[in-house]
């Protein structure tokens, strides 16, 4: 797998796997083919445009500590394509999210989860789904959890817009402190409460990510 | 020696058992059983001090020490499994992750990664459960059955001395259920635990031949007696009259 650091404005990778240590500025991020992407520390303030070619079959996965972050990930999908994001972010500060699908084109797949885990500090995500008119055979899904021991700290917007009738758009949000029955499970195995919570913290956010060597650690954002 | 005094417990102000006593010394093996809402799994959840539920009346000791002073993590650390009747699923914390961390946590002796893996796959070759189970997230996508053959993995990798298997025999094949009991057998022969179970089955208590057997019912043990009585349960049902007849014994 290749590693990078991102300074340039445009990157193009095909049927690769890659992990990105770290994205310093705006990106427009261009995949083709089969990619596997895993991106470890992006930019404080920033946008980040994902195209996603025709006919492309794409993984993009999002393990990151973000604190005080502003960011807009953008996703731009061509005809004929599949993407699953997995995004997975611990937060502190004030954070604000903004994640926009733009769907123009017809037979289209996107699957996107977020999991976020409260680390002080409050997070407003703004998940946008927009689905032109004409397009046909699209299947939209966005999945956001979070984890967060006071829900006042966090704020989470749908914003679907559907405007054809060949659609499937489902957008699905929990937000919820950690589970009872999880935390007696794991300290009836002997582990302490603090020593608990955090394997849960870290196992729900480790949870959706395929590449396990990236949610080894988490990671500064 | 586990005792419990005269225990009454509350959940939501409805009162779930009343007056509840039971004795399990070291090493022995005792049944509950009950119709299905009797209480039986209250009563490992309260011993394991799940806070959900609150204790009105009564004691629980266990060689001397209070178990209502103390939390779900102080009595494990005494000793103490609970295999749950359906073991929950955690996803993103592996097996191999979470047995390392109890170890750790539990100040049993340290294993470094390779020792580790290979003492699991050693487990898990002698449960018959895949090996890549160990790298797999807690009872994620796993089969009840398996569910249950992994919670017998973490007691020969953990070493309680006071195990509570909540119908760990329901979901088991024929062969699964031979597996399990010849395996809880070789543990008990190996390290002397006492064991609650709790069990509608024949199955698990014909192997394990239970020293006691309980019969809860209406908050209370209503009798006690050896293994005969659970024999006559199996034939006959929890009729209290039929168990009477049958020679039953009331403590």
């Amino acid at each position: 797998m290749n590693k990078l650091i991102i300074a340039s404005e445009s990157i193009i990778v095909e049927n690769e796997d890659i992990l990105i240590e770290e994205i310093t500025k705006d990106v427009n991020l261009y995949l083709k083919g089969k990619v596997n992407c895993g991106i470890k520390k992006i930019n404080k303030k920033g946008t980040i445009n994902v195209y996603l070619e025709k006919e492309s079959d794409s993984l993009i996965e999002f393990f990151l500590k973000l604190e005080n972050n502003q960011n807009k990930i953008y996703f731009h999908n061509e005809e004929k394509t599949k993407l699953n994001v997995h995004f997975s972010a611990t937060f502190s500060g004030e954070n604000h999210l903004e994640i926009k699908n733009e769907l123009k084109h017809s037979n289209i797949k996107n699957d996107l989860k977020i999991r976020l885990v409260e680390k002080e500090g409050t997070i407003n995500v703004l998940a946008v789904g927009d689905i032109k008119e004409k397009t046909k055979e699209i299947n939209y899904l966005e999945d956001i959890k979070a984890l967060t021991t006071n829900n006042e700290r966090i704020k989470i917007m749908p914003d679907l817009l559907v405007k054809s009738k060949e659609v499937i758009a489902n957008h699905n949000t929990t937000i919820s402190d950690i589970s009872k029955k999880e935390l007696f499970y794991l300290k009836s195995k002997g582990l302490s409460e603090a020593k608990a919570t955090e394997m849960i913290k870290k196992g729900f956010l480790k949870g959706i990510l395929k590449n396990k060597e990236l949610g080894g650690e988490e990671n500064e954002s | 020696m586990l005792t419990i005094k005269d225990l009454t417990v509350k959940v939501s102000n409805k009162t779930i058992l009343e007056n509840f006593n039971l004795e399990i010394k070291e090493g022995e093996i005792h049944a509950l059983m009950g119709k299905n809402g009797a209480g039986k799994s209250t009563i490992s959840k309260i011993i394991l001090r799940d806070e959900a539920y609150t204790i009105t009346k009564g004691t629980i000791t266990y060689k001397n020490q209070d178990l209502l002073k103390m939390n779900t993590t102080e009595v494990a650390r005494l000793g103490f499994y609970l295999a749950s009747q359906n073991p929950i699923e955690i996803d993103g914390i592996t097996n191999a992750e979470l047995i390392r961390c109890a170890l750790h946590e539990q100040g049993k002796k340290e294993l470094n990664i390779l020792e580790l893996n290979n003492k699991l796959k050693k487990y898990c070759e002698k449960l018959d459960i895949p090996t890549s189970f160990i790298h797999r997230s807690i009872n994620y996508n796993m089969s009840g059955g398996e569910k249950k053959k992994m919670e017998l993995l973490y007691i020969w990798m953990l070493e309680p001395k006071f195990i509570i298997l909540d119908e760990l025999d329901s979901g088991l094949d024929v062969d699964s259920l031979k597996l399990v009991a010849n395996s809880l057998l070789e543990y008990h022969k190996q390290f002397k635990p006492s064991l609650l179970i709790i069990t509608h089955q024949p199955n698990l208590l014909n192997s394990l031949k239970p020293h006691k057997v309980h019969i809860l019912e209406n908050q209370e043990i209503t009798q006690t007696g050896d293994f005969s009585l659970a024999q006559k349960i199996f034939e006959n049902g929890f009729s209290r009259a039929s168990l009477m007849i049958n020679g039953g014994k009331n403590e």
